[in-house]
């Protein structure tokens, strides 16, 4: 069966579920992202499907087709009800297992009628409003393929019949305080609405309802259950014969295929839900547009685990533009400490994670070609002395040079800090020459500003401090050359607030 | 039922403080609401949020002026039906209290008591309630209050209290023992399903030979068979259905409950408003300080006032602060300036106080008010809160400047104390001449206070339009009178005072 991961058939849960974390995922703050996704222990067996990454940029623009189609509330509210149907089919089979005797036979047959008609009803539903991704269309003709079927289609008349008898069993219970009296004529009467037309003042309809809950349990029958069951067994032996031989021959009906697809859709549909509770926030969202020439440019990107931890805290989140076209080879980001440059490194390093997993990122537009590897090396705290954590960094970066292709991006972030300003700076020339030679796309956060001068093809960012001699952060990066010194601009034109500004400002809204 | 006692009928929403907590902070109005809320803090924090969404619709300031002046009319009865209102609140949450400490009980039979104690609570506070308000209504004059008043003993007439009565009656029945009908069918995994009560009913005597064949679970008729409570799990079962039935039963007294318990809120809301605003009256009649209902005019930025006062102050002090009277002839920009300590921030928080009074349909601390309805009010004081970022204070304050003017639209009323001080005078000057310039062009009406002196200088000489200028004013001894008065804007030497604050002489 097709998979909305790949468009090469037959990936396999278990193979997903072997993967573990890619070695980016730390420094990026991505496990801190799959955290708040997964809310639910329930759904920890969607973790890996995080560390199953697109390969090329084929499946990444699969995957993408595939998330844009459950962006329609519309694809998005049937695949729910599909999601739905098939849970509670795979409940009724978990039932069949634990339950004796009639019982057994009973939630099979339910397993079959709910799982077909899921199944059924999946497929007309985007009959009706066709997906446009391939994923989607190749798994409506396969579910399609399955539902007319000659042998499900006699399967499902056979089962509807039986069905058919079961939903005609109909009781009436009267509860004294003595005894009970269980009869067969049944009632719809409703007493609440004897209460409800009385007290229901507001315009809420009053339909005739039962109760939600049964005080029976919701798996085994209870002794007054079985007491109802006993009599209507005696009134009709023939269908309960008849049950116990269908369902005694169709068992496990739910192939793991249609399983795992479920499972699919719900780690899209889980990270387009935060995706869109982020949008609701005020915290852009965009799909990428893959550029041919190794051009980027994205729009007011920023980190979205940072962003979510500060909007609960009512804090502030910056976004910055990281802008570069298709011949540059390396964006240098320079200035002060703590003036937002590796939320940068982070946002970057992320939208080019989400990118390739097909999901949308956190920016106002996008635009990037697809990595088909993301290596980060972020200033490492392994290793107790100085010569330790160099050597972890080299250990790193020897790796990072065997593996990096001429799609791969690579962020470093504040590297070589245990060694000498002249040492870390031929260091990397040294490296970023040779990691540009294969190919790759650097991200370089760096304190040795003259890097940024090394070539044309570098584009410098350089975060900024205001320019009243406080050198307070703005966490707002801006491509300028680097100067190694505060970048100091008017605040006053920074917030637009000079007399044109304010005026076009204000008469906009009249 | 709906209140219209706060709002009219055809009230829309239309709050013109968007940034409640600077309001808040800068006019200083926590003393007011504590005035109010005489340490109840429901009252407190019902009029907190009235008082920091005034509103923009003229004709709900005038109806909210209206329902206060019946209020203030009428205290006794306010306070009652605050009293009686907060009575039934402070039962139901002690009800709620116990119940979450028996939630480990969750017996159907418990959750049924429980339902129907909640349906008592209501009932007594309604009747409560009920007795305050024909009370009143034979007090009130004709009006918003009575208009109320008549709707709700319309609403709650006896008719309905004897027929609530009465289900009320047969639910407690129930629980002594009556007889549940329910009807249902096999579903899913032959599990009992779409449970349906038919009817519940008194236990009827029954006749002997019934009693004697049910003891044996033998079929008395046709079809009808019967279930022995001899067998323990059957009879547990008979009775969890029951129970499961009442329960089912009770809540359909939700929508009663429901009802009940938002007109509680929303009345207790709105009164606890008036019992606020009547509390803040007589605390300041008290005190012999003039009050007064402002006229609302129809014209635009027009805001004028005799013997202003600063609300807060009073009440602070206890002492009758100094009073002030402007005029507007179109103003647009108040620009205050003068000596520290003269009463420039005293002045702009009483006028900012009584603004935001007046469009709260509320009553002013001044002889008499004549003010427009604003499309905004905000403030913009400068802040020392974070000594630490000192020096990026010029980078907060444009950032906050920012936010309002993204915020607010032509019409707005904007209080600047001290802004663009955080950087040199000539700097500060230009800003200040820029921002405000395309304010006032903008039909932005702004009262300044501001120590700029080569900006006043500079609006004095080129006789801005739409300006008034005022100043601290000194007696003949040179000594403040924390009065401000109209004048030409002077050098005040505050360079001087800060240089002799700082470094000393």
């Amino acid at each position: 069966m097709t998979s909305l991961f790949s468009p090469v058939k037959g990936l396999s849960f278990e193979m997903v579920s072997a993967l573990t974390a890619p070695d980016y995922f730390d420094d990026l703050n991505l496990p801190e992202y799959i955290n708040v996704v997964l809310e639910e222990p329930d759904d920890a067996e969607l973790r890996p499907y995080f560390y199953y990454a697109s390969k090329t940029k084929n499946e990444a623009a699969y995957r993408q087709s595939v998330a844009k189609d459950l962006c329609d509330p519309d694809i998005r509210a049937a695949v729910n009800r599909f999601i739905l149907g098939i849970i509670v089919s795979r409940r009724y089979q978990m039932l069949s297992e634990k339950t004796e005797s009639v019982q057994k036979w009973k939630w099979r047959l339910d397993t079959i009628v709910q799982y077909y008609d899921s199944i059924e009803l999946f497929c007309s539903d985007l009959q009706q409003m066709p997906p446009k991704s391939e994923a989607l269309l190749t798994l409506r003709d396969e579910l399609n393929k399955i539902i007319t079927s000659a042998d499900v289609v006699n399967l499902r008349k056979q089962a509807g019949d039986i069905n058919d008898e079961f939903e005609k069993m109909k009781f009436r219970l009267t509860i004294g305080k003595d005894n009970a009296v269980l009869d067969f004529d049944y009632s719809d009467d409703d007493y609440c609405n004897e209460i409800r037309s009385e007290f229901l003042r507001s315009e809420e309809s009053a339909d005739s309802h039962s109760f939600t809950e049964s005080p029976f349990g919701d798996m085994n029958v209870s002794p007054l259950e079985n007491f109802i069951l006993e009599q209507f067994m005696k009134r009709n032996r023939p269908l309960f014969r008849n049950l116990e031989t269908f369902c005694g021959i169709n068992r496990n009906i739910i192939t793991t295929e249609v399983s795992d697809i479920v499972r699919e859709f719900r780690f899209y549909l889980l990270n387009l839900d935060y995706m869109a509770r982020m949008k609701v926030k005020n915290f852009p969202i965009t799909f990428t547009k893959f550029s041919e020439d190794r051009e980027v440019n994205l729009d007011d990107c920023y980190d979205i685990v940072l962003a979510e931890k500060n909007s609960s805290e009512n804090k502030e989140i910056v976004f910055n533009d990281i802008m570069k076209s298709g011949t540059e080879t390396a964006i240098i980001v320079t200035g002060p400490n703590q003036g937002g440059k590796t939320t940068l490194a982070r946002s970057f390093g992320q939208a080019a994670y989400f990118t390739a997993m097909g999901l949308p990122v956190a920016a106002n537009s996008a635009k990037m070609p697809f990595f088909d590897r993301i290596y980060t090396l972020f200033a490492s705290m392994t290793g107790n002395t100085v010569e330790g954590r160099l050597e972890h960094e080299l250990d790193l970066i020897k790796s990072t040079l065997d593996s990096v292709s001429k799609e791969s991006l690579v962020i470093f972030n504040e590297l070589f800090t245990s060694a000498s300003t002249v040492d870390a700076l031929s260091m990397m020339r040294d490296l970023m020459s040779r990691l540009i030679a294969k190919g790759a796309i650097l991200f370089v956060v760096t304190h040795t500003f003259e890097l940024a001068y090394d070539s044309d093809n570098y584009v410098s960012l350089v975060a900024t401090v205001v320019e009243d001699g406080s050198f307070r952060r703005t966490f707002r990066l801006i491509r300028k050359p680097a100067d190694g010194v505060a970048y100091a601009n008017s605040i006053v034109d920074k917030y637009k607030l000079d007399y044109e500004h304010i005026k076009v400002r204000l008469s906009n809204k009249r | 039922m709906k209140v219209y006692l706060l709002n009219c009928e055809d009230y829309v929403n239309s709050d013109v403080a968007p940034f409640k907590n600077d309001l808040f902070e800068d006019f200083d109005l926590q003393p007011i609401l504590e005035t109010m809320s005489k340490n109840d803090k429901y009252v407190y924090q019902a009029c907190r949020s009235i008082m920091l969404a005034p509103s923009g619709d003229r004709k709900n300031i005038l109806h909210r002026q209206n329902a206060l002046k019946e209020a203030i009319d009428n205290k006794k009865y306010i306070f009652q039906l605050y009293v009686t209102i907060s009575e039934t609140f402070t039962d139901l949450i002690n009800q709620r209290d116990r119940m979450k400490k028996e939630t480990n009980s969750t017996l159907p039979a418990v959750r049924v008591l429980n339902s129907i104690d909640t349906l008592n609570m209501l009932f007594n506070g309604l009747e409560n309630l009920k007795k305050v308000i024909i009370d009143a209504n034979n007090h009130f004059e004709p009006g918003i209050f009575r208009n109320f008043f008549e709707q709700f003993l319309k609403e709650y007439d006896d008719a309905f209290i004897e027929r609530m009565q009465e289900k009320r009656e047969a639910l407690r029945e129930i629980q002594m023992g009556g007889e549940v009908k329910i009807s249902g069918k096999i579903g899913r995994g032959m599990k009992c399903d779409s449970l349906i009560v038919n009817s519940i009913t008194k236990t009827t005597v029954k006749r002997k030979f019934e009693k004697w064949d049910s003891l044996f679970g033998t079929k008395v008729k046709k079809n009808e068979i019967r279930v022995s409570y001899d067998n323990i799990s059957m009879s547990q079962d008979c009775m969890n259905l029951q129970n499961t039935a009442l329960l089912h039963v009770a809540s359909c007294f939700e929508d009663f409950n429901k009802e009940i318990s938002k007109l509680f809120d929303t009345l207790r809301a709105q009164i606890a408003f008036f019992y606020g605003c009547c509390n803040l009256h007589t605390h300041m009649n008290g005190m012999a300080y003039r009050l007064c209902f402002p006229e609302i005019s129809e014209r635009y930025h027009a805001i004028e006032a005799e013997c202003i006062y600063d609300l807060v102050l009073a009440i602070r002090t206890l002492k009758r602060p100094m009073d002030n009277t402007f005029r507007s002839n179109d103003t647009m920009l108040y620009l205050i300036t003068g000596v520290n300590q003269g009463g420039k921030t005293s002045f702009l928080r009483s006028v900012g106080t009584a603004q935001i009074m007046s469009q709260c349909g509320m009553f002013v601390p001044c002889k008499s008010m004549k003010t427009s309805i604003f499309r905004g009010i905000f403030t913009h004081f400068v802040r020392n809160e974070d000594e630490t970022l000192n020096s990026g204070r010029l980078e907060e304050e444009l950032f906050r400047l920012n936010r309002i003017v993204d915020t607010m639209n032509p019409g707005s009323l904007l209080f600047m104390n001290e802004s663009f001080a955080t950087t040199s005078e000539k700097e500060g000057a230009a800003m200040a001449d820029e921002i405000i310039r395309a304010l006032n062009e903008n039909q932005v009406t702004v009262f300044f206070v501001t120590h700029i002196y080569a900006y006043a200088k500079k609006a004095y000489a080129e006789r801005y339009p739409f300006t008034k200028f005022f100043e601290t004013e000194r007696n003949e001894r040179n000594e403040n009178t924390y009065r401000i008065v109209e004048g030409e804007p002077t050098q005040t030497g505050y360079a001087m005072e800060l240089y002799r604050k700082h470094i000393g002489l």
